[in-house]
């Protein structure tokens, strides 16, 4: 069935929702005066993002600065005492008078890890009062005394130590939320889609973390603001640049180098930060004896840049980019490179001391080309997916609410493959049908603090989807027959969908340390990935809601008990979770994604269904800090089509799942820290039979995923050692051991004949990584 | 291809750290399953069928034929061959023929149940000629076979290149089809891994045109394989053969061409 409809029709059903956005909130006859501002570093000038704003007076109140460090708050008129206080950062405490609405900016001081204990009278407990639960914060701080592989400092790695963030495989910066799949990560890069966040094969992340400034996971109970993915959100926002002084930093090691320029253009008005790297492990081909490696290439490069311009204390503009590339080649043979480039231009204007606007213009890309050199049958394959993106932000806050509300518009165009060749070649030129759509969403949330110790956040969102001609659309039934194609002119709508995403968030505080919070989320996705390995892979292709692929759905309740102790030294939180997946996506065997015009007549629809507990256990101040965490949870899908129609294991279902991460400051120089990871092996499907065909042995199968690779643990050291304090420049030394005690953990299993006796057959395991040891040097000035 | 070299990439900037070792997993025994390797082609010859049953998978392998079956082949709209057991577990026909363009329906009863098949047998695309040429991969030159011949642009068409190097059949499929090359003149490499293929060596090809499903059966064997990165779950390939068993029932043209390696 298809629904044909003119595209501005589709708009009026969105018009006549708009009006879900315009919903009272009675006013109170007590005068009501509002504070705000902005809270930078001291030092750079940086914006802090989730710095704590809490007053005590008349009435108990507090907030925390958004994403671009402004915090608005209202109260009745009176005397407050104000602390604001950011992890690292020395706390600002003072008596204000609210008899006026005012705007007070604030720039707090770094602080050495000793001067904690003096503002712990003030320390946060956000983690306990806030309302939002499946949320991690990541500190940049962190991040870089965290080991990790060949020394290369990375976001998307040091999450995957936080419980229930799974890595999608040894080294591998792909990663799974809750028993979701690595597509169903909306993964921003300031607001900015990035839709292939690994480099080299998945082993290292596209995010230089010189560039990142805050990193923010949400594993459930999304803000309305969010969309478009079913299982987690990871906020990632670059650095704006140092508005007092011009610094560079960088590093060298063994792998990559990296360095970051950053400044003002204009005192206190504008600033930049350009930060690049780029690995060089093909640096040492030219040196290899053999002449015919030389020709070959094997890196990869990235260089985010942003720059920012105040143009009153009302208006101030962003603009922030980034460009990453990997290029492989194999001399005279074969060349495949890849990449994603992503811009975005952000307005932020004050309109009041309560409302606050983003306005944000958006682009992203990511392409790969292949391209085969032999004579006779030489051919390039190119594919894109593009979008142009709009978004509309509005933060409205108004006594004991926090009103956010909005509206976002993207504009997707997918290339799945296109073929070209010479004349000589025995290739023909193919193209598949470029696919187009248009996803918009409205939405509205408040954060409503009901009394001192309940708070409530709820939100919801529409989301539309509407598949775009021009091109031919063909349906089909349920064994992937074609049954009918029809022409579809440029801008007709094909297949619209249209989703209302309810978001709620609720918490109940015992005290100043304790509370229990739970959570009910939906969740719809319309970008779709097609990939035949379970790693990440740069030819992975991504497909749209259409008449035969139906958006995905994921709704999600949780439940969480938050505990603070010991003065909010130490946080530990329980959360249990259960998630139901509809319109889930696998293929039929023998499927061929390469330059495949039909590549939803192989496509099998099913669902999913995840739970769990996560325990989280965290040092947070000290000498030594660190966390723990430990994940129990269970992960499956169903399709009818698939182990004749029983639920089955999904490959990420790891039942036991335990990180440990120290960080030791032993000295005023030294830093010492370790990580231990360990989780039941992935679900595989094995061969328990065999046969010949033709003399050549083939593998009987085990019913789907019955069966459990061997365990993946492993243990991880680094130190830094910093340079003597003091000195014009900084700089400092970072060793690191990757898998301490050499474990030999599964990459890949492959079942195959022994060769040494043909009759006996074998399952084989290839480890990537033994025992790396790494070493970086790093300076700044 | 694209993907051994793919692999070969990176694998070559980790090869000081990666390894392979052979481990053990516990596999359940199950019920053995039905096998069945059926080919009609166009060749005038004694048409062969395997039956056998799949054998655990850390035992040493042996055939265990399945015995005493009825096995027949009914060309739609014509004759119904009879197939009668000439080895354990083999099945012979009459001299006979399969032509172009006839469906034939397959009817196999073992041991109280049957499995039906049938087949499209597809029109004959000669082969041209076959020659050896020489591709430096890391600084290794080797020998390949190539096979040439001109792809009919009006169908479309699948084939299967079986390899025997000096009398031994190579243990790999080397299937294609004309997806991105309809109606082009075909200069194929085989590229085969073990033996490698030195002067003076005798090279058999068997050229096929397969049908689209039988082409798509032995692509599943050979992605499961898991080239390129670790493979999505593996699963048995899907069959035109009804009721569980594994293996095929095939209709292909068959041109074998025997030569020396200078």
């Amino acid at each position: 069935m298809k629904i044909i409809c003119p595209l501005n029709m589709y708009f009026k059903n969105i018009a006549f929702t708009i009006l879900l956005l315009f919903f009272a909130i009675s006013a109170s006859a007590q005068k009501i005066y509002s504070l705000n501002g902005v809270i930078t570093d001291t030092q750079t000038g940086e914006t802090l993002i989730g710095a704590s704003v809490k007053l005590s007076g008349v009435k108990q109140a507090g907030t925390t600065t958004n994403a671009y460090g402004y915090f608005s708050i209202s109260l009745p008129q009176g005397t407050y005492d104000l602390a604001i206080t950011y992890v690292g950062y020395k706390a600002i405490i003072k008596k204000i008078d609210l008899n006026a609405n005012l705007k007070l900016d604030f720039s707090l001081e770094p602080a050495a890890q000793l001067e904690e204990i003096v503002v712990s009278s003030v320390k946060r407990n956000d983690n306990v009062t806030n309302p939002q639960m499946g949320v991690e914060k990541l500190d940049v701080k962190d991040i870089k005394s965290i080991p990790v592989l060949f020394g290369e400092r990375d976001i998307l790695k040091t999450l995957q130590l936080l419980p229930g963030i799974k890595p999608a495989g040894d080294g591998n910066s792909g990663f799974y939320v809750r028993g979701g799949a690595i597509d169903q990560n909306l993964i921003l890069l300031d607001e900015a889609p990035v839709y292939n966040a690994s480099h080299l094969l998945g082993f290292f992340s596209t995010f230089n973390s010189d560039a990142i400034k805050d990193v923010t996971v949400y594993k459930g109970g999304m803000p309305a603001q969010y969309g478009g993915r079913l299982s987690s959100v990871l906020d990632i926002r670059m650095n704006d640049g140092n508005k007092n002084n011009f610094t560079a930093e960088g590093g060298i090691g063994l792998i990559s180098s990296r360095l970051k320029v950053e400044g003002p253009i204009q005192k206190e008005k504008s600033s930049f930060m350009i930060s690049g790297r780029r690995t060089y492990a093909d640096a040492f081909l030219a040196f290899a004896p053999d002449t015919s490696l030389r020709g070959n290439t094997l890196f990869f490069y990235d260089l985010n840049a942003k720059t920012n311009f105040k143009l009153n204390d009302k208006n101030t503009l962003y603009l922030s980019g980034y460009f990453g590339r990997d290029k492989l080649g194999l001399n005279q043979a074969f060349g495949f490179d890849w990449g994603n480039t992503t811009a975005t231009l952000r307005w932020s204007h004050i309109f009041s001391n309560r409302l606050f606007s983003n306005t944000s213009l958006i682009y992203s890309n990511y392409d790969y080309v292949i391209e085969n050199q032999l004579e006779g049958n030489d051919f390039k394959v190119s594919s894109i997916i593009r979008d142009f993106n709009l978004k509309q932000d509005f933060q409205y806050s108004l006594n004991n609410h926090d009103i956010r509300f909005g509206i976002n518009a993207i504009h997707h165009t997918i290339e799945p493959g296109r073929i070209t060749a010479t004349q000589n070649s025995s290739v023909n030129p193919a193209t598949v049908e470029n696919r187009r759509g248009i996803e918009t969403a409205i939405y509205v949330s408040d954060e409503w603090k009901a009394s001192d110790n309940f708070n409530l956040a709820y939100g919801l969102r529409l989301s539309s989807f509407a598949l775009l001609g021009a091109g031919n659309f063909k349906e089909y039934d349920r064994d992937g027959n074609e049954v009918s194609s029809t022409f579809f002119s440029a801008g007709e709508v094909v297949q619209s969908y249209l989703n209302l995403e309810p978001r709620v968030s609720a918490s109940y505080q015992f005290n100043e340390t304790k509370s229990v919070k739970g959570s009910y989320t939906r969740n719809t996705q319309n970008l779709h990935l097609m990939s035949n390995s379970t790693a990440t892979s740069p030819t992975d292709i991504y497909i749209l809601s259409s008449n035969n692929t139906r958006p995905e759905i994921a709704d999600q309740v949780a439940l969480g008990y938050f505990s603070n102790f010991k003065d909010n030294t130490y946080e530990f939180s329980a959360e249990v979770y259960y998630k139901w997946m509809q319109n889930q996506i696998e293929y039929r065997n023998g499927t061929d994604l390469r330059g495949n015009q039909n590549v939803e007549a192989d496509l099998l629809y099913g669902d999913g269904r995840a739970y769990g507990i996560e325990l989280f256990l965290k040092k947070r101040f000290g000498d030594f800090n660190g966390w723990i965490g430990y994940t129990l949870s269970k992960t499956e899908r169903q399709f009818d089509q698939i182990n004749n129609g029983k639920w089955f294991n999904a490959f990420q279902d790891r039942t036991h799942d335990i990180s440990l991460v120290g960080i030791y400051k032993a000295s005023k120089r030294w830093t010492l820290s370790s990580t231990f990871v360990y989780n039941t092996g992935n679900a595989i499907t094995v061969p328990e039979g065999k046969y010949q065909l033709g003399g050549t042995t083939v593998f009987y199968y085990s019913e789907r995923n019955a069966y459990r690779a061997p365990d993946y643990h492993r243990l991880d050291f680094s130190a830094t050692l910093e340079g003597k304090p003091g000195k014009k420049y900084q700089s400092s030394w970072s060793f690191g051991i990757y898998n301490v005690y050499n474990r030999k953990n599964v990459f890949s299993l492959s079942y195959e004949e022994n060769p040494n006796n043909p009759a006996q057959t074998q399952i084989v395991k290839t480890a990537l990584f033994g025992i790396i040891p790494s070493v970086t040097w790093n300076f700044k000035f | 291809m694209r993907n051994n070299i793919f692999i070969l990439g990176f694998v070559s900037i980790l090869a000081f750290t990666s390894c392979e070792e052979v481990i053990e997993i516990e596999t359940n025994e199950q019920e053995p399953a039905v096998v069945i390797e059926a080919a009609i082609t166009d060749r005038t010859e004694r048409q062969t069928i395997n039956l056998s049953q799949t054998v655990p998978f850390n035992l040493s392998f042996q055939t265990v034929p399945l015995r005493n079956a009825t096995v027949t082949v009914t060309e739609t709209g014509g004759p119904t061959l009879t197939f009668t057991e000439d080895q354990p577990g083999v099945y012979r026909s009459t001299t006979f023929r399969g032509s172009y363009g006839k469906t034939y329906n397959l009817r196999v009863t073992v041991n109280g149940n049957t499995y039906t098949a049938s087949s499209k047998m597809p029109n004959k695309v000669p082969l041209d000629s076959l020659s050896v040429s020489e591709v430096t991969f890391f600084g290794e030159t080797r020998k390949y076979v190539k096979v040439h011949y001109q792809d009919p642009a009006q169908e479309t068409n699948a084939y299967n290149y079986v390899i025997s190097i000096n009398g031994k059949k190579i243990n790999s499929f080397y299937v294609d089809n004309d997806r991105f090359n309809n109606g082009n003149y075909i200069n194929n490499t085989i590229f085969t891994d073990d033996p490698e293929i030195v002067s003076g060596d005798e090279i058999m090809i068997d050229f096929q045109n397969i049908t689209p499903e039988i082409y798509r059966y032995f692509f599943a064997i050979t992605q499961i394989g898991g080239n390129g990165g670790p493979p999505v779950a593996p699963s048995n390939p899907d069959t035109n053969l009804s009721n569980g068993a594994l293996g095929y029932f095939s209709t292909h043209t068959s041109d074998k061409r025997v030569f020396r390696v200078r």
